[in-house]
This record gives C-alpha cells, structure tokens and sequence, in this order.
C-alpha cells in the first residue's frame, strides 16, 4: 500500500441569497485534504446583461486568516453564453490542510432573480492509501 | 491496428426532475480514461443539475452537488478541448454516479450525453510492460 495523491473538489454553497444580503463563510478543510490550489464560483441565476452578468463580491482569508489572496467580483452568465470551459482561479500561496477558509458573499442587487445560489469550488489534492495511479 | 483513441458515449434519457444513475463499463481494449464531457439536448436543464456522486473504478470524480454545467462548454471550442481532464484506469472499469435533474429543463424527456475519452497512449503501454 502506498499513499498517492489525488484531486478533490470541495464545495461550499451559499443558499438563499436575497438582495443585498451578506453571508459569511467559514469553512474548515477537512483531514484528508493536503491542500487546495485554487477557486471555481458557479451562480445559478444570471447576473444583468446590461451590468456586465456581475452578481456579487466574494472575499475569502485563507490560512486561518494569515492571507487574504481573494477579493472578487463574481460574474455569471447564462448558458447560452458560455464559451469556453470553467477554469479554476489558482492561488500563488496554497491552502494549507486543516486550515480555516473565511469571508463573506455581497449581493450587489444585480441578478436576474432571487433567492439564488453561488457554489465555492475549492480545487484540492487530498491523500488516498491505495495502490492506484492519482487522476488529472 | 486498433485506434489509439475511442470515444465512449453514455446516454441518460431524463423524463422528470430527480435522480438518475450513471452505470456503466469502460471499454477493456483501451487503458486510462482521459476525458470526460457533458451535453444535452436541453441546455434549461442545467440549472441547478448536479452530480450526486461520479466515480470511474471506484475513485471519486465529482462529489454529491457538483453542477454538471462545469464540463459543459460552448461550441466555439475545438472538439478536443471539450474534455474535463482525468487519467483513469479503463480496462472494462466501472463508471458509477446519479444524474440528479432539478427540474427545470424546457420540456421532459430530454436526453443527457456524457462522454468520455479512452486512450492507449505509448507512455501507458511502456509503464504496462
């Protein structure tokens, strides 16, 4: 048996945003996760055409709060105009395991309907004991 | 001489909101699985659709309450660079999950296609021997 390495996505949703509203995240990685590289958000309702698909501000600390990498406008646009695939958002400094992610999601009253969600897709590498090869 | 690449297509035919499961084997006569990509007949659909689980020989691909829109892509890309990236054993493995619909295509049934992307590469058959 030997330990390899393999890709994890966590996922933090935030439910039931209404206008305007502010919710807070705080999130702790779990054990198995050695550590993430990076983001992916996904809304499910479209921002304003006219407002440039902007939905929200999501500001994250990482690292028990020792780096704040991550202030951003959150864009999202109907299906219909997704060209090119998800990419994940790489940080420079990794997440470290066991560490705390914190923040907080900003409406800024642009979506096209509410209450909607916003997934927080954390791309992470975790440990797994087995003998098969890691995935992508 | 077999080609070194096969695209493999699994198909769901979704009659309602709710959970559909993903079953199926990968072809034995190819070594890894390198890609995955999604498409349906409804792109509506999408909304709030996730995977509930997906794993190919046991190893988990996407968790519960990954959106199946993030391996959808536009037409404007090039066929080859569709694919979500994976590098999988194949060889007749399993590929298991649910197709979870959250009930907001344009009209019901409506078909789901994922695909995935089998290779013999050289370097995988060097590393077999």
């Amino acid at each position: 048996m030997q330990k390899q390495e393999r890709k994890k996505w966590e996922i933090l949703l935030i439910d039931s945003i209404a206008s305007g509203d502010m919710k807070k995240i705080a999130f702790k990685l779990p054990a198995d996760i050695i550590r993430c590289n990076g983001f992916v958000f996904s809304g499910n309702v479209a921002g304003s055409s006219t407002k440039n698909y902007v939905l929200g501000r999501v500001s994250l600390f990482i690292n028990n709060r020792k780096s704040q990498p991550l202030n951003y406008i959150l864009q999202s646009k109907p299906a219909s105009l997704q060209k090119r695939k998800y990419k994940t958002l790489r940080l420079e400094e990794c997440i470290i395991a066991g560490s705390y992610v914190q923040g907080y999601y900003q409406d800024l009253a642009l979506a096209t309907s509410f209450p909607y969600k916003v997934r927080i897709y954390l791309d992470c590498i975790r440990s797994v004991t087995d003998n098969k090869v890691s995935n992508g | 001489m077999r080609r070194p690449i096969k695209y493999q297509i699994i198909k769901l035919v979704v009659t309602a909101a709710g959970s559909f499961p993903i079953n199926a084997e990968t072809d034995k006569a190819y070594r890894k699985v390198t890609g995955i990509q999604f498409n349906s007949t409804d792109s509506n659909a999408l909304k709030d659709t996730v995977f509930s689980k997906f794993e190919i020989d046991s190893n988990e691909i996407f968790p519960d309450g990954f959106e199946v829109k993030l391996i959808q892509t536009g037409l404007d890309l090039s066929p080859n660079e569709r694919f979500y990236k994976v590098d999988e054993r194949a060889e007749g493995s399993t590929v298991a999950g649910s197709y979870k619909d959250a009930g907001n295509a344009s009209a019901y049934p409506y078909n789901a296609y994922i695909y995935l992307r089998l290779e013999n590469r050289v370097d995988d058959a060097k590393a077999g021997t």
